[in-house]
């Protein structure tokens, strides 16, 4: 059961405690932490145990888990063909409508459809993976790419989303 | 209980009270806007059950909804903390005579409700004291919230708000106090700190008149953040409202999700297994966590104090990679799903927790605590400044941090405890000042509170399912979809038709980190919602802003702007 | 002309000495930018500036300071449209020139004496001294006024205006709490100061400042913060209130200039304290005339000098420490601490320097 916690001072708002009145007793306090983590991380520096906490990138890069929402990729079946059988689920299923998706039959009638156009517009995409979520055929995957800069794509087409096992890591 | 309020209010206004109902365990009672003074003054002073807390005001527009006996509907939530109860009043408005009463002098919460309903339906409240508008530009023309205003109309707002200050000098942008003229003698001048600011957290600015370094007046001005997620909302399904509210408070995002799924479940009658409510308090927890070490790092930089800033920032970056853990994304987690979650917890997951709860965040908190909380500077700055009594605190609306730093012990984790809270053994911090100091006291030990909350769950959280077993909601596994034909109707069915819930309105309300988080969401049995009201807690906070910076100095407004925790996000939808 | 030893050593005294110390004082601004950067870093669990490299090494971030000089350089230098101009071009110099105007009288080692010739490691032995310093550092105001005045700009205004008040404020306090050390060094020349605190007290103290007058060296130094605008006493320039304070509108070279007069300004102060309370460049127990009798002259100085740097780099170190650890004053409460505590304070410690010492006699038990 919870219970109430007071967390304030006594003597209201003015009151002080004598090691707090003289300003030095808590400055040099004060002054002892921020001198203790200074000697621990030029101590540690590039060591194993190291307690910087940053990470430089380029050079060292954050590890992402496998649920890591990144860019997206379109999925191939071990024959070669596209999974994606064009059922704009994942169109539906989009909250920012980022997702344009043109359908055709495949040339061999009873095939089934594959996708003449799949875009993802980036710059609307949100990467909730809700595509991922909705697609019936593990057709999209969000990789654990999360470099995305570019200056001239605005939308990923069919063939930039159709890559390679390979070329999905980061 | 629920028979004896509603007989007390039909014996005191016989006759007038149009209609009262209760869905789902909430109590409604319509009135009619003539009546509407007396009632909310009746249910303020109700002795036992005094409804002392303004939850929540807006409007909804009844166009198309099919339950329609008006066109708009003022809907006020008013909450009882001696009673412990709920209670929603409504106002039927019709749209050529859209005008009712202020309850602004018996509320001052309902100072910016009432603006925002003004602002998004045209509702006019007589006796405001300022009711332009608040989320939209000045110039903007019309009412985006109601059912027939244009999506697609554009408009161009190019002119900067004015504000006129009286006295001769030049107008400045918006404010809400009237205000009595200068002196003859008295210099003042009116210095904008804009949204573009480093103090303003987000898009917020503040405009203030100072004389010399004293703040005369300080008067806010919001929306700039305003992307209107509730009109958004209206024309997705409610799955796909749960990305949009990651971006409400977007410093604790999975307590925004886990709100929001809370009150669709409601509406849908839907509890959840014992393991998704441990999982949601778990990463409830840590957002609060998260929330806080935001609010004092920031807090701190703006007083100058740049080194604990780091320090807690460090330990959020362990809560992150839990996350992303857990759900893909470190900020908008969009973890929750209507039901159940995108994912169950992954292996090792609870050890890794376990060891960051017990081993990493404690650390920030002790260091902040040895370098800043008996520090003299700091307490100079902070002890005395923003005062707010609890009166003052309940009656505009505070909930969270900075009520219960006023002396009100009020938490719905307690109140009204959801997802098992009243099992665990917390404490609840309280204030007795009500100044910056105190809010700052309480959420470092809300901190350590959570902490404990953290250790007694993650010891505890029960096997089983984290989904609903119903089949209307939940989403079937994948391996079902890929391989059954019936699982694969299902999932098409729920991904292109949404949830279906009954028609209906709730109000679920929990303890987000900054105060009582509160969805409204009215359904009209489709699968769009008609309407999704946010209740921001720092809403009501923030509208009493000037009075708590009256009369202090620029270096306060600082203070108090920062111990306040404003997220733009949450703030403006 | 035949190369005349004389001219030389008067060359070096009068022309190149004046001309290399300012030069040498800016190239220890790069320097403090690179401790602050790095030290605040290793205090906040992070690495600081690390990516500039000169043929491939990193240098731990030396370079850093050089690349945000140039990048300040090539900036656009904007003039506000309603600016006073001349005002706004003065502020920058007047800050500028004082800092390194008062450096000026600061010893950094002993005359050196070689064969006949004797070079005084300072630029001008003044017998005002510190009073010289005061007074020029005072001018230094101005260019705070100035900067918050000229650019009409409401943010630089309050900077201004809290600027000046707080210099003006903790400079009587400055004053003050010096007094102590000059009644008991007899002198207002910085040499003569610094040689007494060369001396032993009870035969094995070294007698520097810090010792005989250790309240007069906490009022300075937190003076001395106050007057370089450090936090705890930045309000002037307080980021998170009026954004950047007096130095708001300027850009390019006007503000890499505040920005090193601002730097500069903080090596003149902790070489006065060096001087005045830490000994200057004494070495402990090693009076100039023992160390030349074992290294010689030229090597004396030489340590005499690193000796000071090194001081001075210490205190130097002290601001940056003492930045990064505490918040900063409000308005009022700074005033009300340079008046009400600090003022006091000095004024106590002087009436107790000035008659104890006088009462017990010590005075002429005092060495000089």
């Amino acid at each position: 059961m919870a219970k109430v916690k007071k967390v304030s001072p006594p003597n209201g708002t003015r009151g002080y405690l004598l090691s707090e009145r003289i300003y030095l007793v808590e400055i040099l306090k004060g002054m002892g932490l921020t001198l203790r983590h200074l000697v621990q991380n030029l101590v540690t520096y590039r060591t194993k145990r190291q307690t910087i906490v940053t990470i430089q990138y380029p050079d060292e890069r954050r590890a992402y888990s496998s649920r890591f929402r990144g860019r997206h990729r379109l999925k191939r079946n071990p024959d070669g063909s596209m999974r994606c059988v064009a059922c704009k689920l994942c169109v539906a299923n989009c909250p920012s409508h980022c997702i344009f998706v043109e359908a055709a039959p495949y040339p061999d009638a009873g095939k089934g459809y594959y996708p003449k156009r799949y875009e993802i517009d980036i710059t609307r995409c949100i990467f909730c993976g809700y595509c991922v979520e909705a697609c019936p055929k593990d057709a999209i995957e969000m990789t654990q790419v999360s470099e995305l800069g570019d200056t001239r794509r605005a939308i990923y087409d069919k063939d930039f989303l159709l890559y390679g096992e390979k070329e999905s890591g980061s | 209980m629920a028979d004896d309020l509603l007989k007390k209010l039909q014996a005191k206004f016989p006759g007038e009270l149009t209609a009262a109902a209760v869905f789902r365990g909430e109590e409604t009672v319509t009135v009619a806007r003539e009546r509407l003074l007396d009632v909310a003054r009746f249910l303020y002073g109700l002795p036992g059950c005094e409804f002392r807390l303004l939850e929540d005001l807006c409007g909804v527009d009844l166009l198309t909804h099919p339950d329609r006996r008006s066109r708009f509907e003022a809907v006020y939530h008013l909450y009882s903390l001696s009673g412990e109860r709920r209670l929603r009043l409504k106002v039927p408005l019709e749209e050529d005579d859209a005008t009712l009463p202020t309850t602004i002098g018996i509320w001052k919460a309902a100072d910016w409700f009432e603006r925002e309903a003004f602002d998004q339906y045209g509702l006019r409240f007589e006796g405001h004291p300022f009711l332009h508008r608040i989320l939209n530009h000045e110039e903007f023309q019309g009412h985006p919230l109601r059912k027939d205003y244009p999506i697609k109309k554009r408009q161009k707002l190019t002119r900067p708000t004015y504000y006129d200050w009286g006295g001769g000098k030049e107008p400045t942008p918006i404010g809400a106090a009237a205000e009595e003229p200068p002196a003859e003698d008295a210099e003042w001048t009116v210095i904008n700190f804009g949204p573009a600011h480093p103090t303003m957290h987000g898009t917020l600015r503040v405009l203030a008149k100072i004389q010399g370094e004293t703040l005369l007046e300080a008067v806010p001005e919001i929306g700039y953040l305003h992307r209107g997620f509730e009109k958004t909302s209206e024309t997705l399904t409610y799955q796909q409202v749960i990305p949009l509210t990651d971006r409400l408070n977007y410093v604790s995002a999975m307590m925004n999700n886990v709100g929001y799924v809370r009150a669709v479940e409601k509406l849908l009658g839907l509890e959840v297994p014992p393991r998704a409510q441990m999982i949601r308090v778990i990463v409830c927890e840590l957002s609060r966590i998260i929330d806080h070490l935001v609010c004092i790092g920031a807090n701190l930089v703006d007083l100058g104090a740049l080194t604990p800033f780091w320090y807690c920032f460090r330990d959020r970056e362990y809560v992150y990679d839990l996350f992303e853990a857990v759900c893909g994304a470190r900020l908008t987690t969009s973890y929750t799903r209507i039901g159940s979650h995108a994912h169950d917890l992954p292996e090792g997951w609870v050890e890794r927790c376990r060891q960051v709860v017990l081993e990493r965040l404690p650390r920030s908190i002790e260091e902040t605590e040895k370098l800043i909380t008996h520090n003299r500077i700091f307490m100079d700055r902070t002890r005395g400044v923003g005062v707010v009594s609890a009166e003052d605190a309940l009656n505009y609306g505070f909930t969270g941090p900075c009520l219960r730093a006023s002396g009100v012990p009020f938490d719905l984790r307690v109140a009204e405890p959801y997802y098992g809270y009243e099992k665990f053994d917390f404490e609840i911090p309280v204030g007795d000042n009500g100044d910056t100091y105190d809010r700052y006291l309480v959420r470092m030990e809300e901190m350590r509170q959570s902490l404990r909350i953290l250790e007694q769950a993650l010891d505890g959280i029960p096997e089983g399912p984290h989904k609903v077993e119903d089949r209307r909601v939940v989403l079937p596994e994948k391996e079902q979809v890929y391989t059954k034909f019936g699982s694969l109707v299902r999932h098409v069915k729920l991904v292109v038709d949404g949830i279906l819930p009954p028609r209906g309105e709730v109000y679920s309300a929990t303890e987000a980190a900054n105060g009582v988080l509160g969805y409204y969401i009215v359904s009209d049995g489709t699968k769009n919602p008609y309407r999704v009201k946010v209740r921001p807690p720092c809403f009501a906070i923030y509208q009493a802003l000037p009075q708590l910076t009256r009369g202090v100095m620029i270096a306060d407004l600082i203070a108090i702007v920062g111990s306040l925790n404003i997220i733009a996000g949450e703030l403006d939808r | 002309m035949a190369f005349d030893l004389d001219t030389f050593v008067w060359l070096l005294r009068n022309v190149l000495f004046p001309l290399a110390v300012p030069v040498v004082l800016l190239t220890g601004v790069p320097v403090a930018v690179w401790l602050e950067r790095r030290g605040a870093a290793f205090m906040q669990d992070r690495v600081g500036p690390n990516r500039i490299t000169i043929f491939g090494l990193r240098n731990a971030g030396l370079l850093q300071p050089i690349a945000d000089a140039l990048k300040l350089l090539i900036k656009e230098d904007f003039i506000p449209a309603r600016a006073d101009r001349f005002l706004f071009f003065l502020a920058p110099a007047c800050s500028m020139i004082p800092a390194l105007l008062t450096f000026m009288v600061i010893p950094f080692g002993d005359t050196l004496a070689i064969g006949k010739y004797e070079i005084p490691l300072q630029v001008a032995d003044l017998n005002a001294g510190i009073l010289f310093i005061f007074a020029v550092a005072s001018l230094g105001v101005y260019g705070v006024v100035l900067g918050g005045w000229s650019p009409n700009n409401k943010y630089s205004l309050l900077g201004g205006l809290r600027s000046s008040a707080q210099m003006i404020s903790y400079e009587i306090s400055m004053g003050l709490s010096i007094i102590g050390v000059l009644i008991l060094f007899e002198s207002v020349r910085l040499n003569d100061i610094v040689r007494g605190q060369g001396h032993l007290l009870f035969g094995f103290l070294p007698q520097w400042g810090i010792v005989v007058q250790p309240l007069g060296f906490l009022l300075f130094f937190v003076a001395a913060l106050a007057e370089t605008n450090r936090i705890p006493f930045d309000l002037p320039e307080a980021e998170a209130e009026i954004v950047a304070g007096y130095h708001l509108e300027y850009s390019s070279f006007k503000f890499s200039m505040f920005f090193m007069a601002e730097y500069v300004n903080m090596l003149v102060v902790c070489g006065v304290i060096t001087c005045l309370f830490l000994g200057g460049w004494q070495i402990p127990w090693l009076p100039t005339e023992d160390l030349s009798a074992l290294v010689g002259p030229l090597a004396t100085a030489v340590l005499q000098v690193g000796v000071f740097v090194f001081k001075l780099w210490f205190l130097m170190w002290l601001f940056v420490w003492i930045r990064w650890t505490l918040p900063r004053f409000r308005y009022d409460q700074l005033m009300g601490l340079g008046w009400r505590v600090m003022f006091p304070l000095a004024l106590v410690n002087l009436c107790v320097t000035a008659t104890v010492p006088f009462l017990l006699g010590a005075y002429e038990k005092w060495p000089k």
